[in-house]
């Protein structure tokens, strides 16, 4: 059999290393495709996060510039004054309270969350008890349940018991696993602790409480972590449910204090309202950081999306 | 709080507890407590609101009050208080602040046009063609007119130009071929460049510091009376112009007023100091002062004559004074009480609009199928 001729051989060194254009397509995509890539991303990210810098610029501006201009330099109408005036809040209580009352709810319920809901967690996971799957799915059902549809039962109840006005209402349900979704999270980590540990740790003269304290819980610190980071974001930025059930200024959140800011009756303060909401951001950023890695873990590992 | 703060000085024994919160979320909290039949003992109210509560029983009828001479209201103009009585014949609210809509424009841009001023008499017409003869002389990015099409007040002003209403007592005040023509008025407006697109006209703020007006795409608009001086503070930044503000275009008929009321609730263990707390709010001169505030005009006759006559009175107050007393002596003032179950409508307006405007739907049948919803509201509500 003849070889091929010189036309195919042509065609057959083409086919081998690819046709002229295509391989200087392939030589540059090394350098402009990670540039335009990076291009898009920069400019995708520059738009997700323009919302936040018109805030950070605008809580440095003068407030009657603030809406003039959609420019991020605030220029001649630079002033610090919106935060001064901001944390003075509207005269009879300043952000120092409203900062104070939501580290303290914020915290206990934190505190609540991870400590019932762990117990929960495990209980659901590793003991055998009376219809424990249909309690479990019940627990799951009230994910699905609004809020809203539970709002005025649970006022008259806290009402009844004489909690309003105080941070009670919005603290104690969180040390009694309320959280469903929490309870859900823990429920998958300790499922996938091998059951071997705990029976060795049984072998050992552990009862149950100890096997959750010594082995679960140290093993457990992404699922915490999570549980912890969520709860703070939601409770921190919980505007309804302390706007319900607290009455008294002394009393009030950050949310709640900033929304005095803005009322469509009167005047607003918007150079005080961005000033204060960039410094109630900080906390929410900070914890976020801090747990940044735990919390990817949490989520990896329980498989939440 | 100034009021609360004022009481509290004139009677040392008397403490208030205050639960303040921005308007709309006031009324979240309120619906729970009313619900659960915990409201606090005054409980502020507002015009387009008021009804559900009375109907629900949460409000206490202040007629005997005011027999036993416990709340005056003799500096009150009769009119204003009887505007807030329910259809059962009961006064449950007594306003603290008035306030109305008006049309607001920019006087040095339309000055240049030579283009007349507008009058309080005028109707939605009357403005169509004045925006009209304004376009041929404006730059070709500033437009006459807001796109109002959406705006239920307006439709309000524009119907009663034409002898009609929103609500008449439990039907709906107006009828479809009156708002399918309020629906034309505006498409042809928007046609003939008179007010920006409607993909523009979609995406402006409802607040007046971000208004086109505010931001000189438009020449004129129509809010609230205490918004023009936010919309002037901004223009001053933007050295944009002068807001000039006149009645808004219901014609020759009354001033359209809503009020920021305050209640005595039915679950109220303390009725006599929630009296007397309500009754310094009317009458006091030192509540009156602090009752500068923007959220509306005080009733008060005597009140509101110290305020205008006070040189610590800002000048937009004594404007807003000003305009209002012309206004209630040239054309009277109707206190505007919303049924229950129609505060939705407001969205609803806005939204069928826009179908009009985005061309969606034909004008009559957004007309037939919002005056249908008003029918079918009221009527849920009655039975």
């Amino acid at each position: 059999m003849n070889g091929p001729g010189p036309a195919q051989a042509r065609i057959a060194e083409t086919v081998s290393r690819g046709s002229p254009s295509k391989s200087r397509v392939h030589r540059l995509p090394n350098n402009i495709r990670a540039m335009i890539a990076h291009t898009g991303l920069l400019g995708t990210s520059f738009i997700m996060i323009y919302p936040l810098l018109w805030l950070t610029a605008s809580a440095f501006r003068a407030p009657e510039s603030i809406f003039v201009s959609p420019g991020l330099w605030p220029g001649e109408h630079f002033t610090l004054d919106n935060f001064s005036t901001g944390w003075r809040g509207l005269g009879f209580v300043d952000f120092t309270t409203y900062f104070t009352n939501s580290f303290i709810i914020t915290g206990l319920s934190v505190l609540g969350n991870i400590f019932s809901c762990a117990l929960a967690g495990y209980a659901f996971a590793r003991l055998r008890f009376p219809f424990r799957r249909t309690l479990f799915a019940l627990m799951l059902c009230t994910i699905m349940l609004p809020l809203h549809a539970l709002l005025i039962p649970q006022y008259i109840l806290f009402s009844t018991l004489g909690w309003l006005d105080s941070f009670l209402p919005l603290v104690v349900p969180k040390f009694l696993a309320t959280e469903a979704f929490f309870v859900f999270l823990f429920v998958q980590f300790f499922r996938a602790i091998p059951r071997e540990l705990s029976e060795a740790a049984r072998l050992d003269g552990c009862g149950h409480f100890q096997i959750f304290l010594r082995i679960f819980v140290p093993l457990s610190l992404p699922a915490i972590a999570t549980t912890a980071a969520f709860s703070f974001i939601w409770t921190w930025n919980d505007f309804l449910q302390p706007l319900i059930y607290l009455n008294s200024p002394q009393n009030y959140t950050v949310p709640i204090g900033l929304s005095l800011f803005l009322d469509s009756t009167s005047e607003s303060n918007f150079g005080a309202l961005f000033a204060m909401s960039l410094v109630s951001l900080l906390p929410v950023i900070g914890f976020f950081l801090s747990f940044q890695r735990l919390l990817v873990a949490g989520i990896a590992t329980t498989g939440l999306k | 709080m100034g009021v609360v703060t004022a009481y509290e000085a004139a009677y040392p024994e008397a403490k208030i507890l205050p639960q303040p919160t921005d308007f709309f979320n006031h009324w979240d909290r309120v619906t729970i407590q009313a619900a659960a039949g915990r409201l606090p003992c005054v409980p502020m109210m507002q015009t387009r609101y008021q009804t559900r509560y009375e109907n629900l029983g949460a409000l206490l009828a202040l007629d005997p009050l005011i027999e036993e001479g416990k709340i005056d209201v003799s500096a009150i103009p009769e009119d204003v208080v009887e505007g807030h009585r329910s259809a059962d014949g009961n006064l449950y609210v007594l306003p603290v602040g008035l306030w109305f809509e008006t049309f607001q424009y920019n006087w040095p841009k339309l000055e240049p046009t030579g283009v007349e001023e507008p009058a309080n008499d005028w109707t939605y017409e009357r403005y169509v063609e004045w925006a009209a003869q304004a376009r041929q002389k404006l730059d070709d990015d500033v437009y006459p007119l807001t796109q109002l099409g959406g705006e239920i007040l307006q439709f309000q002003q524009y119907a009663q130009s034409r002898g009609e209403d929103l609500f008449e007592g439990s039907e709906p005040g107006f009828s479809a071929e009156t708002l399918a023509d309020w629906f034309k008025l505006w498409d042809r407006a928007r046609e003939e460049g008179l007010t920006p697109s409607m993909p523009m006209s979609a995406e402006e703020s409802g607040q007046a510091v971000q208004s086109f007006m505010a931001q000189g795409i438009t020449l004129s608009r129509t809010d609230g009376d205490v918004t023009a001086s936010d919309l002037q503070a901004t223009l001053d930044a933007a050295e944009g112009g002068t807001v000039r503000q006149v009645k808004p275009p219901n014609g020759n008929n009354p001033l359209t007023s809503g009020s920021n009321s305050l209640a005595i609730s039915a679950n109220c263990d303390n009725v006599d100091a929630a009296a007397a707390f309500l009754n310094f709010w009317l009458n006091d001169e030192d509540a009156g002062v602090e009752m500068r505030s923007r959220a509306g005009l005080t009733p008060t006759a005597t009140l509101l004559e110290a305020q205008a006559a006070d040189p610590a009175s800002p000048s937009t107050l004594i404007d807003r004074i000003t305009m209002y007393t012309g206004f209630a002596e040239t054309y009277g003032v109707n206190i505007d009480v919303w049924p229950d179950n129609t505060q939705h409508m407001v969205q609803e307006f806005k939204k069928l609009y826009e179908q009009v405007g985005f061309e969606q739907m034909e004008p009559e049948e957004a007309a037939t199928s919002f005056f249908e919803e008003v029918r079918r509201s009221l009527e849920e509500v009655n039975n």
